[in-house]
């Protein structure tokens, strides 16, 4: 590199790590959104709800009926999907899993994937197989140095940081956000300090569910939806949780971030420049791998996530 | 129709193998492994790829269990440390790394078209002997399959390994060796599958990597709650129940008209409401565990 | 009366009492020490007095209302009663200070804050690291966290589940005396159950001894200390005489 010109190289530098940055913000917005819900809602459900991340498909689709369908606008449509998937994980959480973790844990965690599947299998049944786009005009992209951003993109992380500021901000200084706290950390103690653990807990399951709607329908916003959503969300997601620590909310920032870097990194380094042999890139197509490695890595190495935010035993 | 007929036995006997094998390590160890496909897979790419290159198809299958009782084992291996919802999920993850490696390894795979045309032990026998073989081939493994898990779970194995899943505190303390157990179990159960995998890729004669998504190892699981996790009757019942269900639905887009592309997400959700009304009002399944309960309690 | 329990039954599995009609009350600011064999249904006592477990048959009265069909979180609030629970007895991952804050949830903000000013005041050990996380705290730091939130809300009655376990015999004492202090302080009533049957008897006005879901002996707490019977049973073997109880015994009278 000692023969180019300093401007030169830099430039050369911008045209990688902007759209790295860009990439990595989209997609720390998209998985942390869907990964805080089902961190809030591990220590209270007690078991690894693997239907969480179908919210996302829940919600985007929801948003879809009611934007185009009630012709409501993307705005307030994307508003009522929300609202319309928090609802769906509440009832679910009083009238599936509810009645599911009585019998037992094992019993919850397969009627979570049951559930995944019905859901999927609904969403294929009724608005077919093929992606869907939320109607968007098209807005051209704003250059950033050589790389592009969507205005979709800029509100996406935009939106997302609010709504992280607003649920940090909750759960320090409110009381309500206490007593969520209290009832993830350990439900029997919070109805011991008089708090109303079923009603928290469907407070934060209602919660949980529109988070991850959001993530969803942000993620439509950005591209599309489809049914696959919601599982090739599914292990990132759950990376990201127990890399976070779970209970912990700025530990599913931290990790989903850490991820999202980690996806859009690991594809654009050049490993034969590194072992100094022919270029040798990890196709494109391997970028969920990423998640899974991560998810087994960290659940072996670190169960109780990285940065020791979280509230669980290994 | 008696094709028909015969297609269905055949694959509810080899569905019945891989609700055998996980049976063995859900039902009666408590093992949840949701990557249970990634065993399946194992003995069909091995049976697949053996015969791209021009191996017998015996090979296949050896090859194809050698390396499934490997995987079973590090899987297994795995469970040292990991609560259990924890290692469902990893399971489910390594799994997913399989069907991603399968899907982007061409060369070896045939990528995402998968390997067709693959000779079985039958290919020379045409018409209905042939299908006959293959139904008398699969019963006779399915058969060999039960007889094995009803061995393991009736020997001291098997109440070791329930004691493993009632009471993992107490297991360890009469000085079992949890992980040693787990891995043993993984390391029998695994190659059960692996067969299934293999007879099944070989009586299609074709494997591609959409025969490896969840979806298959969640039919499996079903097929254990309708029948009675635990239990391996229960098990072959529920791989025959789920294979009736699904030839069913064939017949239900000619009573009701149900565009060809949804049809088989129709079958899901009939699958999936199925599993999820036996969750909810009969999580025990048809036929019950029968457990000496052991009561250690307070 | 303060706390009455009258006929109380409950258990886990069907058809399987662990309590089999248990009878008891507590006068107004009395210390009561429970006692008895491993599996005699002490733990389950304490649930079914806090709602944890539901009673089968019998009643639970608290000055003089009836809370027998109320949930834990209800107990606590309309009730007056609090629960110092044996094990996970903190938040973990919370403050110290929102540890405290958290038994008074439902106090007004500025109450709340002046009563865990009190209490964070009273034990420097936790004052002086109000911020730091509770899972930070040493075991018998962590029992007297338990207690200030259960405090907060100035409870009538306070259910204590073996507070002395897994504490080194310099921290019992002192936790013991942290018992009869707190009493003084609050005018509360303790119901104690315990395993350190010597030294929680020593300072309590009244004990019971449970056998088999039922109440074996009831009496004041010096009485019990001096049962050869209650002795050789309950109190490690040590009979009445040596001077380790003796000594205790001449503390109490």
């Amino acid at each position: 590199m000692g023969d180019q010109n300093p401007d030169h190289s830099r430039t050369e530098a911008g045209r990688v790590l902007v759209p790295i940055l860009i990439d990595t913000l989209v997609r720390t917005s998209q998985l942390s959104l869907v990964a805080v819900g089902l961190s809030m809602t591990w220590g209270i459900v007690r078991f690894a709800n693997v239907a969480h991340v179908q919210y996302a498909p829940v919600g985007a689709y929801f948003a879809l009926v009611a934007a185009s369908g009630l012709g409501l606008g993307v705005v307030a449509g994307s508003l009522v999907g929300i609202v319309a998937a928090g609802v769906v994980g509440v009832l679910l959480h009083l009238f599936f899993f509810r009645r599911l973790s009585s019998f037992s844990s094992a019993t919850a965690l397969i009627g979570s994937l049951a559930l995944s599947i019905v859901i999927t299998a609904s969403i294929q049944a009724i608005a077919g197989p093929r992606p869907e786009r939320l109607p968007l005009p098209s807005a051209p992209g704003i250059p950033i140095g050589d790389a592009f951003v969507t205005r979709a993109q800029v509100y996406v992380v935009v939106l997302t940081a609010v709504i992280f500021v607003a649920l940090f901000l909750v759960l320090s200084f409110t009381n309500l956000g206490r007593a969520i706290r209290c009832v993830a950390a350990n439900p029997d103690l919070a109805s011991s300090s008089g708090i109303d653990v079923r009603r928290i807990s469907t407070a934060v399951v209602f919660a949980a569910a529109a988070l991850a709607a959001t993530g969803g329908v942000f993620i439509a916003v950005d591209t599309s939806m489809s049914l696959e959503m919601g599982s090739t969300l599914l292990l990132a997601v759950f990376a990201a949780v127990t890399m976070g620590g779970i209970g912990s909310v700025g530990g599913s920032l931290l990790a989903a971030a850490i991820l999202a870097l980690a996806e859009s990194t690991v594809l654009r380094i050049d490993f034969g420049a590194v072992f100094g042999s022919h270029p040798l890139l990890i196709p494109i197509s391997y970028r969920p791998a990423v998640g899974f490695v991560a998810v087994i890595l960290v659940m072996l190495f670190r169960p109780q996530g990285l940065f020791g935010l979280g509230g669980r035993r290994a | 129709m008696l094709d028909f007929a015969l297609y269905v036995a055949t694959i509810a006997a080899v569905y019945a193998l891989f609700a055998l094998s996980l049976n063995l390590q859900a039902g009666v160890t408590g093992l949840l492994n949701f990557g249970h496909v990634a065993f399946f897979g194992v003995g069909a790419y091995s049976s697949g790829i053996v015969a791209l290159h021009g191996g017998h198809w015996l090979l296949g299958v050896l090859v194809g269990v050698v390396v499934s009782s490997l995987l079973g084992a590090v899987i297994g291996r795995l469970g040292r440390t990991l609560a259990a919802d924890y290692w469902a999920i990893v399971t489910l993850a390594v799994a997913e790394c399989l069907r991603l490696v399968v899907v982007n390894e061409g060369d070896l795979t045939g990528g995402p078209q998968g390997i067709s045309g693959i000779a079985g032990p039958f290919s020379s026998v045409s018409g209905l002997a042939g299908s006959l073989s293959w139904l008398v081939l699969c019963v006779v493994l399915a058969a060999l399959a039960y007889l094995v898990a009803e061995t393991l779970t009736g020997m001291q194995f098997g109440r070791v390994l329930r004691l493993l899943r009632e009471e993992p505190m107490l297991a360890a303390s009469l000085g079992h060796n949890i992980t040693a157990e787990k891995t043993r179990v993984l390391a029998v159960a695994a190659p059960i599958a692996a067969v299934g995998g293999s007879v099944y890729t070989l009586y299609i004669s074709y494997i591609g990597p959409n025969q490896l998504l969840p979806i298959e190892t969640f039919l499996v699981f079903t097929m254990l709650i309708i029948g009675g996790i635990g239990n391996n009757r229960g098990a072959v019942f529920g791989a025959l129940v789920i294979q009736l269900i699904y030839a069913g639905s064939r017949f239900l887009k000619d009573i009701f008209p149900i565009p060809d592309q949804s049809a088989s997400s129709v079958r899901l959700l009939i699958v999936g409401l199925v599993l999820t009304a036996f969750l909810m009002t009969r999580p025990e399944g048809l036929f019950a565990e029968k457990l000496r309960r052991i009561d250690v309690h307070q | 009366m303060k706390l009455q329990a009258k006929d109380l039954t409950a258990g886990y599995v069907a058809g399987v009492n662990i309590l089999n009609g248990i009878s008891f009350d507590l006068a107004d600011q009395e210390i009561m020490t429970v006692i008895g064999p491993n599996g005699s249904g002490k733990s389950t006592f304490l649930k079914c007095l806090m709602g944890f477990v539901p009673a089968r048959t019998g009643t639970v009265t608290v000055s003089g209302t009836d809370c027998t069909r109320d949930a834990a979180h209800r107990r606590v609030r309309r009730h007056r009663m609090a629960f110092v629970p044996q094990l996970d007895n903190v938040f973990g991952p919370l403050s110290i200070r929102d540890n405290v804050r958290a038994g008074g949830q439902y106090m007004p903000r500025r109450e709340r804050e002046r009563r865990a000013d009190e209490l964070l005041g009273r034990y420097p050990a936790l004052g002086d690291r109000q911020n730091a996380r509770a899972d930070s705290l040493s075991g018998g730091e962590r029992q007297l966290l338990a207690v200030c939130r259960a405090l907060m809300p100035r409870p009538d009655v306070l259910l204590l589940d073996e507070p002395s376990a897994g504490l080194s015999p310099a921290k019992v004492t002192e936790l013991f005396d942290t018992i009869v202090d707190i009493r003084a302080r609050e005018n509360v009533t303790v119901l104690c159950v315990e395993q350190n049957a010597v030294q929680s008897l020593a300072v309590s006005d009244r004990g019971i001894v449970l056998v088999q879901g039922q109440v074996a002996l009831e009496g004041a707490a010096h009485e019990l200390l001096l049962d050869p019977q209650v002795s050789e049973l309950y109190l490690g073997g040590l009979p009445a005489s040596t001077p380790e109880v003796q000594s205790v015994v001449k503390g109490v009278l």
